[in-house]
């Protein structure tokens, strides 16, 4: 049973959510404000933690950074976003959350996506199976499949295939793309990974005509569409 | 500082507690003083013109006296008392207008929406006017504070309302996990998403009705990405055609403005099918094009009109789900707010395209 932290004023969701990801295998302890979520932190393990932005007292920002300078600091972090004038000034990801989630927000999305940072956080999972723009990945076995024909990948090429794919129809910022592949540990620089798509994309036979399969986001980096585009 | 929401709870108690006793001038002792300058501008001014005249006259007089004494013709003497009647009374309408003129540029800017506008100092000899200047200034900054109050207020109330929205949304997982039939929890998940994008569409609309934009540098790669991502439309088809895409815009209205095209072409145009965004000169443009069958001719130079719902509504209709026509408008009134435009067409190819520049960074 994963063990997650929710750090939020609102003490109904926390009690509806608690019930929704109970039925889930997933014990919800709830923190009323980011002080009580620094000490549940500090004295407890958790799997995860989903951080409200808008807080009375210290807001979410500043408690994640807390949480990232403090010990125990990569603890995978989900934001719970609002969208009001209050949330003009949240970036999301540039601040060193794992993902976040805009309130209202689907419990089963933010269930899915709580369980592909958790797999991102540790990433040996076996038999776990992706599929998006006609590539299917077996990561478990480390092998990849376009069009049904078998296509071999390097250790990294496939990490950032996976990383791509975990999060297809989604945009993968380019400096967030080594670290979501797990290899945050290479030092590459951004023009690198662009290096190593383009030889992903000749792997893929993605190299003639506009790409398909992995496309270009002038400026900010990569995404993979959930379905194969027409050539 | 507590957060808006907290600051008008606390402020609405105030209120409360003085209702019924106070009168006007107690809330407003601007407003007092406004009333009391009233009388005093009065008074002032006919004081003025009236010594003005007075001295002009007598001097005049006086000198016209003074020639005729000295041998002048009595028609060269009221020549040049006429004369001089004409150059003080000149002088003086100068003198009384100058001011004024002050004035009237105060009132043109606070009409024209900058509420920041402040009458400049008018000088010696003007105590009359600096009263009226006194007057505009305290009521422009109870306008400015009124507007801010509203904008609060509407903000805690929209957080407020999507707090239980967030709730609903969980209950209908819940429900789901539970057995309950399915298209009945995606119509109630359908109807908490439709509220949640009205209040969105308000509190842009609001922004704009009190003309309070905050400007800043913004990617609007970014900006549709996160768009595109937050309305479940698979981001590969974004087409970023340059490499600087800064904006100089309003967060909260951008956003806004992007969610509308976008949610209008899954709406109404069957999805999105290109989100290209490029820079041209000095300003940037967002293009979506979808795969629908286009607007209806009659209706292409309506489609940025609030409430407009199209021809293809038929008589009876209820209007298209959640968008009370004012999604496009939403997105036209975005861009004139930035000193912009939107343009919609229809495509050669087929579908529908619809476009939204805004001032570079």
């Amino acid at each position: 049973m994963l063990r997650v932290l929710l750090i939020d004023d609102d003490a109904r969701l926390a009690e509806l959510l608690g019930g929704y990801l109970g039925q889930n295998d997933v014990t919800l302890v709830h923190a009323r404000d980011g002080v009580a979520g620094l000490r549940a932190l500090a004295g407890d393990a958790f799997d995860a933690v989903l951080l409200d932005v808008m807080m009375p007292g210290i807001d979410g920002l500043e408690v994640l950074r807390r949480i990232r300078a403090g010990a125990g600091g990569r603890v995978p972090v989900i934001m719970l976003t609002a969208r009001g004038d209050e949330a003009d000034r949240v970036v999301g990801l540039e601040l060193g959350a794992d993902d976040y989630v805009a309130k209202p927000f689907s419990s089963r999305e933010l269930l899915a996506r709580l369980r592909a940072v958790l797999r991102r956080a540790a990433p040996e999972v076996a038999g776990e199976r992706l599929a998006a723009a006609g590539v299917v990945v077996d990561v478990g076995a480390r092998a990849c499949l376009v069009d049904g024909a078998q296509v071999e990948l390097t250790g990294l090429e496939l990490d950032i295939l996976v990383a791509l794919m975990r999060r297809a129809g989604r945009v993968v910022p380019r400096a967030a793309l080594l670290a979501e592949a797990g290899r945050d540990d290479v030092a590459v620089g951004e023009r690198t990974v662009d290096v190593h798509i383009s030889r992903l994309r000749k792997k893929l036979g993605d190299d003639v005509g506009p790409p398909r399969r992995i496309r270009t986001v002038r400026g900010i980096g990569y995404v993979m569409p959930k379905e194969a585009a027409e050539p | 500082m507590s957060p808006p929401w907290r600051r008008h709870r606390h402020r609405r108690r105030h209120h409360h507690g003085h209702h019924g006793h106070a009168p006007w001038a107690h809330h407003h002792p601007e407003l007092a003083h406004a009333m009391r300058a009233g009388w005093f501008v009065q008074w002032r001014l006919r004081r003025r013109i009236f010594f003005g005249f007075a001295v002009a006259i007598g001097v005049s007089a006086g000198v016209a006296l003074l020639l005729h004494h000295h041998g002048v013709s009595p028609g060269w003497a009221l020549t040049a008392m006429i004369m001089m009647l004409w150059a003080t009374s000149g002088m003086l309408a100068w003198r009384l207008t100058l001011p004024l003129t002050e004035l009237a540029r105060v009132a043109r800017e606070l009409g024209d929406g900058n509420l920041d506008a402040r009458v400049r100092p008018l000088g010696h000899g003007a105590r009359e006017l600096d009263a009226i200047a006194g007057a505009i200034d305290d009521m422009a900054r109870r306008i400015s504070r009124q507007l801010r109050d509203q904008r609060e207020l509407l903000a805690a109330v929209s957080h407020e309302i999507r707090t239980p929205l967030g709730h609903l949304r969980v209950l209908c997982d819940t429900a789901r996990d539970a057995g309950a039939p399915g298209p009945l929890v995606d119509d109630l998940e359908r109807e908490v998403l439709e509220i949640d994008a009205l209040i969105d569409q308000l509190l842009a609309s609001s922004r704009l009705d009190f003309g309070a934009l905050e400007r800043r540098d913004l990617d609007v790669a970014l900006e549709a990405a996160r768009a595109l991502e937050r309305l479940g439309v698979d981001a590969s088809v974004l087409d970023v055609e340059s490499d600087d895409c800064r904006v100089s815009a309003d967060a909260t209205l951008l956003r806004s403005a992007l969610a509308n095209l976008v949610r209008n072409a899954v709406e109404h145009g069957g999805g999105v099918s290109r989100l290209a965004v490029r820079r041209g000169a000095g300003e940037v443009e967002v293009d979506v094009d979808d795969a629908g069958p286009g607007f209806v001719a009659d209706d292409l130079p309506h489609v940025f009109e609030s409430f407009y719902r199209g021809s293809g509504a038929g008589a009876g209709d209820k209007p298209a789900r959640g968008s009370l026509g004012l999604g496009l408008a939403l997105v036209d009134r975005v861009a004139r707010a930035h000193g912009s435009r939107a343009a919609a067409a229809n495509r050669d190819g087929g579908g529908a395209w619809v476009s939204l520049v805004l001032p570079a960074a």
